[in-house]
C-alpha cells in the first residue's frame, strides 16, 4: 500500500462491492479505514468462493479482497446505543463511505445532514443504486440490475448468432468495481475541498449514472436525434473477439498506420490491396467480409504465436486471459501487482494490489483484512475510552 | 475555493478516449484543462464521427470527449516545440497522457524532465500495460485491456464465446486514472512534493476480477462466463417484456423478496412448489424458474413491471438503452444530461458529471475547442508571452492557429 492518504480517517459502513471497493482504494492508498459491520458481521462473509471451499465467515474471496489493509468493527447502528458510538466516531473522522438506501441510511444513523451538522468537516460519501435523489432514489437494485441499469447490458454483443438472447451483464462484479472508481474520484475531490476550505460536503454517486457515464457516446444518441444502438443494431467493427487455431485472440485496429502493419504482418496478401479495405470506412462497410479473411488467416497460428507477431509488428492483438494467465502474467509480476499477505485463519495469500505505480511515494506491507471485530479493543477501548467491561455489556447487549 | 480542482491546471498530452475521459472529468471538478495538440498530429479522434466531412472540428466523438477543455497547439517534433510545453508545465499542477510508453521520452518530455522544471508536478501516464515490464510497449486499446486483463473470459453467455469488451473499458480507465491523479495531488498537497503516477489499464480491469483471482490461486479453480448469473440469488435474469427487445432485470436475494415476486406476479403455486422451495433448490432449478417467469414478464410493459415489483420490494429494472436513460424521468430529475452548443455541431446533448456534491457550484461546461482555439489565452495570458515571441513561435510553425 502507498502513503498517499496517512492520516486520514476512514468509516465505512458499506455491503456491497462499489462502497467496499472505495474503502479498499482509500486502504491501499494510505488512509485509516475502519469498517464498521453489524454484529453478524458484512453479508459479504457469506459469500463463495471461499478459500480452500470450506465456507467460512473469514474465508470469502470477495470479502478478503475487498477489505485488504482496512481495520474492522462491529457495530449495531439499529441500536441507539449503536448510533451513539458511530456519531464519537464521526465525530473525529475524515470521510465516511456508505452505500445503504436513503432510508436504511437514515435509520442506521448515517443522515449526511446530520453527520455534517456533528462534524462541519466531515465528508460523506454515498454510492447508492440511483443515487440519493429523484423518484428512482428508494429502488432496490442488486449488482445484475445496476449493471443493466446503466445501459451497458443493452449493448454488449457477443457476435450476430446470439442477437435474439437476452442483455448480459459485464462478468463478475464489472459494474460495481467501475463505479467504485467514480465514487472513490468524487471523494477524494470532496476531500481535498475540505482540506482546503474546512467545509465539509455530502458527495451523492449513482451506480447507474457512473455506468451510464462510461458509455458516454452511445447513452446520449436518443437525446441527439440519433439512431440508438443495441445489440441488434450496433455497428460491427472488423476484428474483434476472433478464434485462432487454439482459442481466440481480440484485434482491434481502429487506425491506419495499425492497419497496415496488420497486413504486414499476414504477409502482404492480395487481397489487402482491394479497394473495398483501402480505409476504416471502407473496412467498416465490409466487415464481415475483412473479418472471414482475418479468421482464414488467425487460424493457422496459436494465441502465442499471434501475441509474439503482434509485439515484433506493433499491432494490437491481445490474448483472452483466463484467472490463470493473469496469476502467471510475467507482465503484472514485473510490476510487483501481487502482494503476499499472512492470514491468521487462510494462511498465505497472493492478492492484487494497486493496479497504478507512484514514482517515489513511499509505501508499507499490505494488511490481511480484519477478522470479524478484530478492531474493537483498539477502537472502542484505546479510542473512545470505554472500559473492557462496557465491551462485554456492549456485546451482550447486541451493541457490538 | 468552491470546486474541488478549481487551483489545478492540468497539461492534457492525451488522445483517444481513456486519457481524454480523465481530463474530463477532471475539468468537470473545476480543473484547467489544456490539451495540446498539433496540426501534425491533432487528436485521431477528430477523423471520426464528423457531421462535415473533411471538417475535424464536426466529430461528435471528439467533441463529446472533449468538453470543457482549452484548446493548444504545439508541435512536439520540433525543439523550440518542446521547450515551450515544458515552460507550460511551471504553470501546471498536472500533466496527463497516454501514448505508448516510450513515446513522451523520445519527445524530451519525461516524467524526470517535467520534475527539473516544476518538482510539484503530478504525471499521470496511462497505458495499455503500464510503463515497464515486458509488455509495457505492445499497443493496445479498450478491446485489449478487456481482455488480457481476464474481464472478458468472464463476461458472455454460459454457452457462448467471451465477450469483447468496448469502449467503457477505456473510460473506465480514464475514470480510475482521473482518481489516481487526486490521490497523486493528495500527496503533492501534504508533502509539496509531486509523482509519476503509471497507470495501468490492464491491470486495472485485473483489479476489477480481484476475488476471481483469489479463487484461482487458492483453489486452482478457472471460472468462466456464467451469462447473467449469480454465485448464490436465483432467480438471477434478465427476462423479455412485451415490445421489441425489452427486457427487465430480476434479482431476487431473500425469501421476502421470492414471496413478493411470486405474488406480484399472480403465482402463488410457485410459492408451494418444492423445487422452489428455498434458496437452494431455487438455485438448483434456475434453468425452469427463468422459463415460468419469463412466460409472465412477457405480458408486461417492462416499465410498468418494474414500478410494479420496486413497489412490492423486488429489484427489478429495465435493462435500459440509450432511449431509455435519454427519456428516463429520474435522471432528468437529477440533471444527469446538459446541452451544450457547440459552433459547428449545434446544440449536442451531453452526459454531465457523475456524482452530486452538496453546496458545490455547477461544475463549468463549455463545449470543446477548436484546435488551437486557445493559444492566445494559453501562451499570451497565461504563460506571458510577448507578440513578438507568439509571432516568432507561429512563424516557426511551433505552434498555429486555424488554417495556420
Amino acid at each position: 500500500m502507498l502513503c498517499c492518504l496517512d492520516g486520514v480517517r476512514v468509516l465505512e459502513y458499506t455491503d456491497t462491492p462499489a462502497g467496499a471497493f472505495c474503502g479498499k482504494t482509500l486502504a491501499a492508498l494510505g488512509a485509516e479505514v475502519i469498517k464498521i459491520e453489524p454484529p453478524a458481521g458484512d453479508p459479504l462473509r457469506n459469500r463463495g468462493p471461499f478459500f480452500g471451499d470450506l465456507p467460512h465467515r473469514e474465508r470469502s474471496c470477495a470479502f478478503f479482497y475487498l477489505n485488504l489493509n482496512k481495520m474492522g468493527i462491529t457495530l449495531n447502528l439499529l441500536a441507539a446505543s449503536g448510533r451513539e458510538i458511530l456519531a464519537q466516531l464521526a465525530a473525529k473522522a475524515d470521510v465516511v463511505i456508505e452505500d445503504q438506501l436513503p432510508d436504511a441510511a437514515r435509520s442506521a444513523g448515517l443522515n449526511p445532514g446530520r453527520l455534517l451538522e456533528l462534524n462541519p468537516r466531515l465528508v460523506v460519501g454515498s454510492v447508492t443504486p440511483f443515487g440519493r435523489t429523484g423518484p428512482h432514489s428508494g429502488y432496490r437494485a442488486y449488482p445484475l440490475n445496476v449493471y443493466h441499469s446503466g445501459g451497458d447490458g443493452y449493448l454488449l454483443q457477443s457476435g450476430k448468432d446470439y442477437l435474439d438472447r437476452e442483455p448480459v451483464k459485464g462478468g463478475g462484479f464489472a459494474g460495481e468495481y467501475e463505479a467504485a472508481a467514480t465514487y472513490t474520484l468524487a471523494v477524494l475531490a470532496a476531500l481535498r475541498l475540505a482540506n482546503k476550505t474546512g467545509v465539509g460536503r455530502h458527495v451523492d454517486v449513482s451506480k447507474q449514472e457512473a455506468l451510464m457515464a462510461l458509455n458516454r457516446t452511445f447513452m446520449v444518441r436518443a437525446a441527439n436525434n440519433e439512431s440508438v444502438e443495441s445489440r441488434m443494431t450496433r455497428s460491427y467493427p472488423y476484428g474483434g473477439m476472433l478464434p485462432c487455431k487454439d482459442g481466440a485472440v481480440v484485434v482491434q485496429v481502429p487506425a491506419q498506420h495499425m492497419w497496415q502493419r496488420l497486413v504486414a504482418m499476414m504477409g502482404n496478401p492480395a487481397w489487402a490491396a482491394e479497394e473495398r479495405f483501402k480505409d476504416e470506412d471502407a473496412r467498416t462497410a465490409n466487415s464481415a467480409a475483412v473479418n472471414a479473411l482475418l479468421k482464414e488467416w488467425l487460424r493457422n497460428y496459436t494465441k502465442d504465436e499471434l501475441i509474439g507477431m503482434a509485439r515484433e509488428w506493433s499491432v494490437p492483438v491481445a490474448q483472452v486471459a483466463t484467472a490463470a494467465d493473469v496469476l502467471s502474467s510475467e507482465q503484472l509480476r514485473a510490476r510487483d501487482f501481487f502482494a503476499e499477505v499472512e492470514h491468521p485463519v487462510v494462511g498465505k495469500v497472493v492478492a492484487p494490489s494497486l493496479h497504478f505505480l507512484m514514482a517515489g511515494v513511499p509505501s508499507r506491507a499490505t494488511v490481511p483484512p480484519p477478522l470479524l471485530g478484530q478492531h474493537n479493543g483498539d477502537v472502542f477501548v484505546d479510542r473512545l475510552g470505554y472500559s473492557n467491561e462496557d465491551l462485554a455489556q456492549l456485546r451482550c447487549c447486541g451493541v457490538i | 475555493m468552491q470546486l474541488p480542482l478549481e487551483d489545478v491546471r492540468i497539461l492534457d498530452f492525451s488522445q483517444w478516449v481513456a486519457g481524454p475521459e480523465m481530463g474530463l472529468l477532471l475539468s468537470y471538478l473545476g480543473a484547467e484543462v489544456i490539451k495540446v495538440e498539433s496540426h501534425e498530429r491533432p487528436d485521431p479522434t477528430r477523423e471520426k464521427e464528423q457531421t462535415e466531412r473533411n471538417n475535424p472540428e464536426s466529430s461528435i466523438l471528439f467533441s463529446t470527449m472533449n468538453v470543457n477543455k482549452l484548446s493548444v497547439t504545439i508541435d512536439l517534433k520540433k525543439r523550440t516545440g518542446v521547450e515551450l510545453a515544458l515552460r507550460l508545465a511551471t504553470i501546471c499542477d498536472a500533466v496527463t497522457e497516454n501514448f505508448r510508453p516510450g513515446v513522451m521520452d523520445k519527445l524530451g518530455l519525461s516524467y524526470e524532465q517535467f520534475k527539473a522544471v516544476n518538482d510539484r508536478i503530478v504525471m499521470v501516464s496511462v497505458s495499455g500495460y503500464g510503463q515497464t515490464g515486458p509488455d509495457a510497449e505492445n499497443v493496445a486499446f479498450a478491446s485489449v485491456f478487456g481482455a488480457v486483463g481476464g474481464l472478458s473470459e468472464l463476461t458472455g453467455y454460459t454457452d457462448g464465446p467471451p465477450m469483447e469488451l468496448r469502449l467503457p473499458m477505456d473510460t473506465a480507465g480514464g475514470t480510475s486514472a482521473a482518481m489516481a491523479l487526486l490521490a497523486g495531488l493528495a500527496y503533492r498537497d501534504s508533502t509539496g512534493r509531486g509523482t509519476h503516477v503509471d497507470f495501468s489499464a490492464s491491470a486495472m480491469v485485473s483489479a476489477y476480477i480481484g476475488e476471481y483471482l483469489l479463487d484461482y490461486a487458492a483453489n486452482g479453480r478457472i471460472a468462466s462466463r456464467k451469462g447473467n448469473r449469480d454465485e448464490a440469488m436465483a432467480p438471477h435474469n434478465c427476462y423479455r417484456c412485451q415490445g421489441t427487445d425489452r427486457w427487465i432485470s430480476i434479482a431476487v436475494g431473500s425469501e421476502t423478496e421470492w414471496q413478493a415476486l411470486c405474488r406480484t406476479l399472480g403465482k402463488i403455486e410457485w410459492l408451494s412448489d418444492e423445487r422452489f422451495e428455498d434458496g437452494f433448490r431455487r438455485y438448483q432449478h434456475q434453468a425452469e424458474l427463468d422459463q415460468l417467469i419469463v412466460a409472465e414478464t412477457r405480458n408486461y410493459a417492462a416499465e410498468d413491471l418494474m414500478a410494479k415489483l420496486q413497489e412490492a420490494g423486488v429489484a427489478a429494472g429495465l435493462s435500459a438503452s440509450g432511449a431509455d436513460l435519454c427519456d428516463d424521468p429520474h435522471l432528468r430529475s437529477r440533471q444527469t444530461l446538459l446541452t451544450l452548443e457547440h459552433p459547428v455541431i449545434g446544440p449536442r446533448v451531453v452526459i454531465g458529471p457523475p456524482w452530486k456534491m452538496s453546496g458545490v457550484p455547477e461544475a463549468p461546461s463549455r463545449p470543446a475547442a477548436f484546435l488551437g482555439q486557445h493559444n492566445e489565452y494559453v501562451f499570451g495570458n497565461l504563460l506571458g508571452l510577448s507578440r513578438g515571441e507568439l509571432e516568432a513561435l507561429a512563424a516557426e510553425g511551433v505552434i498555429a492557429n486555424r488554417g495556420g
